[in-house]
């Protein structure tokens, strides 16, 4: 289980009302297995003594198979929205996806029904939905397209008893590094019937300061939410965000000093030894991969590398620098085993 | 020098071991060790067990580490019977890279329970790469138990050999510079499990789950009064 809390302060602005500072209270609770996942956050509001809003979502899904290619899941979420004075809205989803591929790379596609509910007037909803994402490194994108239509609303511009239908198309990337997360969020809306077309964006980033404690800064423009009562807005806002648990970023602001090795698959059995972090005329390298014979290595710009045929698994390994003594790359735990001699231990894919 | 003649010796007792059960020199003037691991190889190889991980502990002992040669017959037969219990472990059907990494696996204070419940979780696949990272796992200091959670849990989230090698190799980056094992084992699996095992930006997108996540706060209302 993950909790974080978020505390800022914003500046939003909306077509029916002028712009205003806003406090921001929201709190986050997730958790799950490789069967499923369940989040629930709470976000409230207060834009001055007389408006507030309070939102909370739960959302979730259970997953069939999780090590299959291609699986089924099924997933959703119920929403609350209400401010002061009005009454809250309710809404809620369901909806079965077919999902290949896994989190890092893949695609779903699902069709979903829910409803709405607002003083004693309801709305159905049918949601159609096709996603795909892709990860790598340090770097996340995802896009997706899906289509909404809603027997009513009870937010927008549209008469009271208006049945939007819409397309949206959006895409989304994140960098996360070194204690730093940077994303951007883009769509694009088209309105088939009583919908305003038109773009939506926004851009974050959370640094974090403390092993558990991030700066985040966001900015963007939202469109209305038809599903869930939420109007459009523009805002800009700063908060500090507080998890219960050790941000992944501390650990990677660290650096190793000193020769790291690095290895990666090139094709077939072959794979290619990486060093960096030498200032050094010759680099040699041995261990299991090489027989315990030394081996050269080329130097390309700032890396030191070598190709060679190497089993999948666990080697040891040993470099030299400039003829001095066989020493273990920095960034891998070094041991003696049981026949002496420093070698560092490195798996191969 | 000394290298060079060494190199010339074990590569002349490999090659004898390779065709005959003969009992040249394996180590340079000790011809009872030598006869020692002849035998010691040969009894694996007759067992079914693969010899390259004793073969490679030989060169490692003559080559670089300079072990004593009654070092050196007592790591090898230490070998030998860690790869038959690492087979025993990983049955019913490992491979020679899989029983290779499990002898070396229990050869770095893995358990052999470790073993058979990363055999578990990976079915027929191979291991050599799980527990290759489950030793470098243990070597840097994780808790064996919490090692053998953090890899198992990642093999049924589907994260492939890269990725497990990358979180490997980044753990032992994180502990080398000071960061503690544990922690250091915790926060790399959160990185790699927020990648494979939430439904990520895809969730989100679905359900419009964007409520706090960026910061980003839910506006007050400019909903149509009733």
């Amino acid at each position: 289980m993950q909790v974080s809390a978020d505390v800022g302060a914003s500046r939003l602005r909306r077509p029916d009302v002028p712009e205003s500072g806003a406090l921001t209270l929201g709190l986050t609770a997730a958790g799950g297995s490789e069967y499923g996942w369940l989040r629930s956050s709470v976000l409230a509001v207060g834009a001055n003594s007389q408006q507030s809003t309070l939102q909370g979502v739960i959302s979730g899904a259970a997953v069939q198979s999780p090590t299959r290619w291609v699986r089924g899941e099924i997933g959703g979420f119920i929403s609350g929205f209400t401010e002061s004075g009005y009454s809250l809205t309710l809404s809620g989803e369901i909806m079965p996806r077919l999902r290949v591929g896994n989190a890092l790379r893949g695609g779903a596609l699902g069709v979903g029904i829910g409803g709405m509910q607002h003083e004693m007037k309801t709305a159905g909803i049918k949601h159609a939905a096709a996603e795909v994402w892709w990860g790598f490194a340090d770097e996340q994108f995802a896009s997706s397209l899906s289509f909404v239509k809603t027997t009513g609303t009870f937010v927008g511009d549209q008469l009271p008893n208006a049945a939007p239908s819409y397309y949206d198309l959006t895409g989304a990337w994140r960098h996360d590094r070194s204690g730093i997360s940077i994303g951007l969020n883009g769509a694009y809306r088209y309105g088939t019937r009583s919908t305003n077309a038109g773009s939506s964006g926004s851009a974050d980033a959370a640094l974090w300061v403390f092993p558990q404690t991030a700066l985040v800064l966001s900015v963007g423009r939202s469109l209305d939410d038809p599903v869930r009562g939420v109007p459009r807005t523009t805002f800009a806002s700063i908060g500090l965000r507080v998890t219960g648990a050790v941000h992944e970023a501390i650990g990677r602001r660290r650096t190793v000093k000193g020769a790291t090795v690095s290895v990666q698959r090139v094709d077939g059995s072959s794979r290619r030894f990486e060093i960096r972090g030498v200032n050094a005329s010759r680099v040699e390298v041995m261990g299991d991969f090489t027989g315990w014979t030394p081996v050269s290595l080329e130097r390309v710009g700032e890396t030191w590398r070598f190709e060679k045929p190497a089993s999948p698994g666990l080697h040891r390994i040993a470099i030299r620098i400039d003829g001095g003594e066989w020493i273990s790359p920095a960034n891998l735990p070094s041991t003696t085993d049981d026949l002496g001699g420093v070698v560092g231990l490195i798996t191969v894919p | 020098m000394r290298r060079l003649l060494s190199a010339g010796l074990f590569v002349a007792c490999v090659a004898s071991v390779g065709r005959a059960q003969d009992t040249t020199a394996l180590i340079a003037g000790d011809a009872a060790a030598s006869a020692e691991l002849s035998k010691i190889i040969e009894a694996t190889r007759a067992n079914g067990l693969p010899i390259d991980p004793i073969l490679a502990k030989i060169r490692q002992a003559v080559l670089f580490a300079h072990t004593p040669a009654p070092r050196i017959v007592a790591v090898a037969r230490a070998m030998s019977a860690r790869l038959e219990e690492a087979r025993a472990a990983l049955a019913p059907n490992p491979t020679q890279l899989d029983i290779a990494a499990g002898g070396d696996a229990l050869g770095y204070k893995v358990s052999a329970q470790s073993l058979k419940d990363i055999r578990r979780v990976s079915g027929n696949r191979p291991v050599a790469v799980p527990l290759g990272v489950l030793t470098q796992l243990v070597t840097n200091q994780v808790d064996e138990k919490k090692a053998t959670k953090i890899v198992a849990d990642l093999i049924r989230n589907g994260a492939n050999s890269d990725m497990l090698v990358a979180y490997g190799n980044q753990v032992s980056s994180d502990v080398q510079s000071g960061t503690k094992p544990n922690n250091a084992a915790d926060l790399r699996n959160m990185g790699l499990s927020a990648v494979l095992g939430v439904p990520g930006a895809a969730a989100a997108a679905n359900v419009g789950d964007a409520l706090t996540s960026a910061g980003a706060p839910t506006p007050p209302p400019g909903k149509k009064k009733p």
